[in-house]
């Protein structure tokens, strides 16, 4: 690359840093620059000194934020603004603790259902489609560290409760669809609950426009194991997601939508 | 680690958390990386964020250097790959510097720099002072920083087609000009 005894003149480096250099002679100096720091240093040198201050100010605060997840910086880029970064960190269902406990769950679960075909199922469709209302009803619990700050800026509830609950969905159903597919005896229960889970998501979102998360989660979750406990004691627990209730959990699915959408709307300052 | 440490050592110290490492790369490179990247974008404000990116991209990734390579080439890949992030972000328009596009209208210097193109590049050097300014910057871009073509084009702002061809012409220009130099020596 260059050789041994050569090094660039201050003249030189000085019409190299003026942009006065042409191409051929600039580019012979960058080579050479390179593999020589005794060149490097005369450079450092010559150039205006603390014109580099800015860019390490901002190398040293940008080391010193922590980083979001993964997840979160994918998400980012794809055009998740800063401020739904934020809310999401600090939803506490979606931290690590909260999906190893998801997994615990439904793999119990599932367990269940290899062991004795018609109670494991009823337990498996008992389980998996409450995973995302909890999630969603955790993720609101009172303690959110952003608590005051979300309840006290204009930030849209709407936003907050779509933001979270779709992050939720997001994290914990492919996990449960999952587990539910790797167990035969499921069957197409590891699908069917989806429905119903959706119906059951968006109760408890406008449940919690009134009532505390805790109570919204209760109520959701003792529908749903009326819900079970009625079709296991009439037939089976799978006639619960039968195909024929499907019109059933969509109209029930879109009628909360539109309620909860009328509720965030007209009533901003409600308890969440 | 001490301020007078091997680039390697203290790449090694960065990896391991060491910010007054980073501190001491940051003084010892940053000056030539900034001039480097002036050369290829005249905005101030752009070069400085790339610079900073530059070195926090170092800070999280010193542990991907491999002891074996040279410091510095490691931190000019790095930087050259953030400023074509940075100009296919923004949709900067071409920000060649002023000088490059005049280098066409003064055509080579001083016996001293043919001197020093001589010991470095020989005949290459004039052939490479006789392209023209597009082709010059797509020797630059893809040549000197050994950038992809698909970078280079982003870095230019043109079709990678358009690079493609321009690289062909470069090449077959600097050819005949080392043919016909080679023939009169």
């Amino acid at each position: 690359m260059s050789t041994t005894a050569w090094h660039a003149d201050a003249a030189l480096l000085g019409r190299y840093l003026d942009g006065a250099a042409d191409l051929s002679a600039a580019a012979s100096v960058e080579a050479h620059l390179i593999s020589c720091a005794a060149c490097r240093e005369r450079l450092a040198h010559l150039s205006p000194a603390g014109d580099l201050a800015p860019a390490w100010a901002r190398v040293v605060a940008e080391i010193a934020t922590p980083r979001p997840s993964p997840a979160l910086r994918l998400l980012r880029r794809f055009g998740l603004s800063d401020a739904d970064v934020v809310l999401l960190r600090a939803a506490r269902a979606l931290d690590g603790s909260w999906t190893l406990a998801v997994i615990a769950v439904v793999a119990f679960a599932a367990l269940a259902a290899l062991s004795n075909a018609a109670g494991g199922r009823a337990l498996y469709l008992l389980v998996a489609p409450l995973v995302p209302v909890m999630g969603v009803v955790a993720s609101f619990a009172s303690f959110d560290p952003l608590d005051d700050l979300t309840a006290a800026t204009p930030y849209s509830k709407a936003r907050v409760a779509l933001v979270r609950a779709g992050a939720v969905c997001v994290t914990s159903v492919p996990v449960v669809v999952a587990l539910g597919v790797s167990v035969p005896p499921i069957g197409s229960l590891a699908f069917a609950w989806l429905l119903p889970s959706l119906a059951l998501t968006l109760f408890s979102l406008l449940v919690m426009t009134a009532w505390s998360p805790a109570a919204a989660g209760t109520s959701a979750g003792a529908i749903w194991v009326v819900v079970v406990a009625v079709a296991h004691r009439a037939d089976e627990a799978a006639a619960a997601v039968d195909p024929r209730l499907v019109p059933v959990y969509l109209t029930l699915a879109g009628a909360g939508a539109v309620a909860l959408a009328v509720r965030l709307t007209t009533a901003p300052g409600g308890h969440r | 680690m001490n301020r007078n440490s091997d680039d390697a050592v203290l790449l090694r110290a960065v990896a391991a958390g060491d910010e007054g490492a980073l501190r001491v790369l940051f003084d010892r490179h940053g000056p030539w990386i900034a001039a480097r990247l002036r050369r290829r974008c005249n905005d101030e404000e752009v070069v400085a964020d790339v610079l900073s990116d530059t070195f926090v991209a170092v800070w999280r990734g010193a542990r991907r250097f491999r002891s074996d390579g040279e410091p510095a080439a490691w931190l000019w890949g790095i930087a050259v790959r953030r400023l074509v992030d940075r100009l296919r972000r923004h949709e900067a328009p071409t920000p060649f510097g002023a000088a490059d596009l005049d280098a066409h209208a003064t055509p080579l210097a001083s016996a001293e720099e043919e001197v020093l193109l001589g010991v470095e590049h020989g005949d290459l050097g004039s052939a490479l002072g006789r392209l023209s300014p597009e082709l010059r910057a797509v020797v630059q871009a893809t040549v000197l920083d050994g950038l992809t073509t698909r970078e280079a084009a982003r870095l230019l702002g043109i079709p990678q087609g358009t690079l493609k061809g321009r690289l062909r012409r470069a090449k077959a220009e600097m050819r005949t000009a080392l043919v016909t130099a080679g023939g009169g020596a």
